[in-house]
């Protein structure tokens, strides 16, 4: 059996160059396809919340900085009254993501969530009281340890999302929950967190059922203070169904027709080859070869070729993608083995089906 | 006792209008020692009829036993090793592996036997068998650079290597001028004196009559 392995592996490095093609076919194409889906996939995973969001008939707004002089946001108090209102006993929410006022130990990432934050994104409050933090998988293995400071004050941490949680975010900077900490927080304790904090909660801030005259209100207000924002909803965004926008997920459909067709061409490949040495095989078996030491040197050749490469590559992106490590792992190794066991199989077959004689009279060239 | 004992054999290739009847009820028995010639004209059945034998083709009717052993239901690999155990087999068109060098050739049933000799072992084997049959210089030679009968003295090298109970030789003179005809014929008969059961298909009449038992085939029927 050894024998005959190695035989198989002798085989696909005579034929080194198509090998080599083969295997860098599939490795380039596996990996292709992992780091689209690393992508894509909180996308995907964020499509509930998205869902959930254009129920609510959300509306977002851009920020348009045409005047030259604009007033400090954070200094008109008729604005401040009015994003209150917006987020707090509006039903709308907000959040802030690059100017927080907060200090911690490492260069984590931590979002602040403020209003109607959790009923958006349908995360039970009980397990997330007012001042906690959630932390993403990332976040909680590397920092877990380490204390948050918001505005100086220490923020406990009173729970994990599960890898790969992903929330819809209008403006695609958090999407997906792994590598962040996301405090729950009063609205009106961002109004006294400085103007940096309040300028970016009043752009982030996404109304829920709003009246046409709340949202007129709200940009009315935040005119005033010199901040243009222009509503936008959420159907403004193309979106394909699965949620992924429309080149990510392009590209996405075309790698992977891409890896099927890398993977059909290596099992052609290795059909091909079993057929052209079906007399050889033949002859092995005229003298004693059993189909199954003829199946050693096919798996060995077909591992070599094409299993081996797109196993690691396999491997390698379950490693990066928003799953758990452990089940990316067995996932990966299950697909490869399927894979392989259906190459060996198939090739076997084209090598060895049918009686001896009429395959001996076959022409072919040679296996090794 | 006999080695081979084959009743009533069949063999259809094909189904539907494609069936073609190539064997329609053939019997003969194999003793050690033994010389079997099977004639008949072009296209009768001689190699279906070896192929049967040597389990090489599976028989549509009638049965077979080898070495004792009825071969109706064995499973690919116990075939195997019968196949390994027992016979030698001189196929019409060589059945040699033309990419590759005389030695890898004739070390197949060495290669597949078990318990596997040594690789030294299976060597001076291999070369001792060439050397019987006057082509032991071409042990390191492609296949494909050999000519006809060096090809046929090569293929029956092989069929001897293993001292096979049961040799199977299909016009293992077809390519050869008379005198080399007459030396592999010659060492057909040597292995029949060693104990060995040798059934030939031929058109050589002069050669059939010298064998202990002539089988005539006719359109797939024992005449
Ligand atoms: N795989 C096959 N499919 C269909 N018919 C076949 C097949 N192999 C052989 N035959 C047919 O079976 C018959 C017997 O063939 P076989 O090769 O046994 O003849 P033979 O007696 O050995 O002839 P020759 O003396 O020319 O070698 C022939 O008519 C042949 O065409
Ligand atoms: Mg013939």
């Amino acid at each position: 059996m050894l024998g005959e392995a190695v035989a198989g592996l002798r085989a696909a490095l005579r034929e080194w160059p198509l090998t080599f093609m083969f295997a860098g076919l599939t490795l380039v194409a596996t990996s292709m396809c992992a780091l689209l889906l690393a992508f894509a996939l909180p996308a995907v995973r964020a499509q509930a919340a998205t869902d959930r969001l254009t129920a609510a008939d959300a509306v977002y707004f851009s920020v348009s900085y045409t005047e030259v002089e604009s007033v400090a946001p954070a200094s008109a108090p008729a604005l401040k009254d009015a994003w209150l209102r917006a987020v707090e006993s509006g039903g709308g929410y907000s959040a802030v993501y690059t100017n927080p006022p907060v200090s911690t130990s490492h260069d984590g990432e931590v979002l602040l969530a403020i209003g109607q934050f959790a009923e958006a994104f349908g995360i039970d409050k009980s397990v997330w009281p007012e001042g906690t933090a959630l932390v993403g998988a990332d976040f909680a293995r590397e920092y877990g340890d380490s204390p948050i400071f918001v505005d100086g004050e220490s923020v406990p941490i009173s729970g994990v999302f599960a890898r790969g949680y992903s929330f819809r975010d209008p403006w695609n900077v958090w999407g997906s929950a792994d590598g962040l900490a996301v405090v729950r927080l009063r609205a009106d304790r961002i109004v006294d967190m400085g103007p940096a904090a309040f300028e970016e909660a009043v752009t982030r801030t996404v109304l829920l059922r709003p009246s046409q005259a709340a949202v007129d209100d709200y940009v009315a207000h935040a005119a005033d203070a010199g901040l243009l924002l222009i509503p936008k909803s959420l159907d403004d965004q193309p979106t394909t169904l699965l949620g992924v926008s429309q080149p990510v997920a392009q590209t996405l459909v075309m790698s992977a027709a891409f890896l099927t067709l890398a993977l059909m061409a290596c099992g052609t490949w290795s059909a091909h080859t079993a057929r052209r040495s079906r007399r050889e095989l033949a002859i092995r078996r005229l003298h004693g070869a059993s189909v199954a030491q003829i199946a050693a040197r096919h798996a060995a050749y077909c591992g070599f070729s094409v299993a081996m490469p797109f196993g690691l590559a396999a491997v390698a992106a379950s490693l990066i993608l928003p799953f758990d490590r452990a089940t990316g792992i067995v996932v990966a190794s299950t697909i490869t083995l399927v894979l392989w066991a259906g190459l060996t199989v198939a090739s076997v077959r084209a090598g060895t089906h049918g009686e001896i004689g009429p395959a001996l009279r076959t022409k072919g060239r040679e296996w090794t | 006792m006999d080695i081979v004992v084959a009743e009533d054999i069949a063999k259809a290739y094909g189904t539907g209008s494609a069936r073609m009847e190539a064997l329609r009820g053939v019997s003969l028995s194999l003793k050690a020692g033994e010389t079997v010639a099977v004639i008949g004209p072009s296209g009768c059945g001689k190699t279906t009829l070896l192929d049967v034998i040597g389990l090489v083709l599976r028989a549509t009717g009638g049965s077979l036993e080898v070495g004792g052993v009825p071969t109706g239901s064995l499973t690919d690999r116990a075939a195997a090793r019968l196949r390994n155990a027992t016979f030698g087999y001189v196929r019409q068109d060589f059945a040699l592996m033309e990419d590759e060098r005389t030695s890898t050739n004739v070390e197949l049933p060495l290669l597949y036997r078990r318990p596997r000799k040594r690789r030294s072992e299976r060597r001076r084997s291999v070369q001792d068998s060439l050397a019987e049959y006057g082509v032991g210089e071409v042990v390191d030679r492609r296949v494909n650079t050999l000519s006809g009968g060096e090809k046929q003295r090569v293929a029956m090298a092989r069929a001897m290597v293993n001292r096979a109970q049961v040799i199977l030789a299909d016009e293992p003179t077809g390519c050869l001028d008379s005198a080399n005809a007459e030396a592999v014929f010659q060492a057909l008969l040597d292995a029949a004196a060693k104990g060995s059961a040798v059934l030939m298909a031929t058109h050589n009449t002069e050669m059939a009559a010298r064998c202990d038992r002539v089988i005539e085939l006719r359109d797939g029927l024992q005449v």
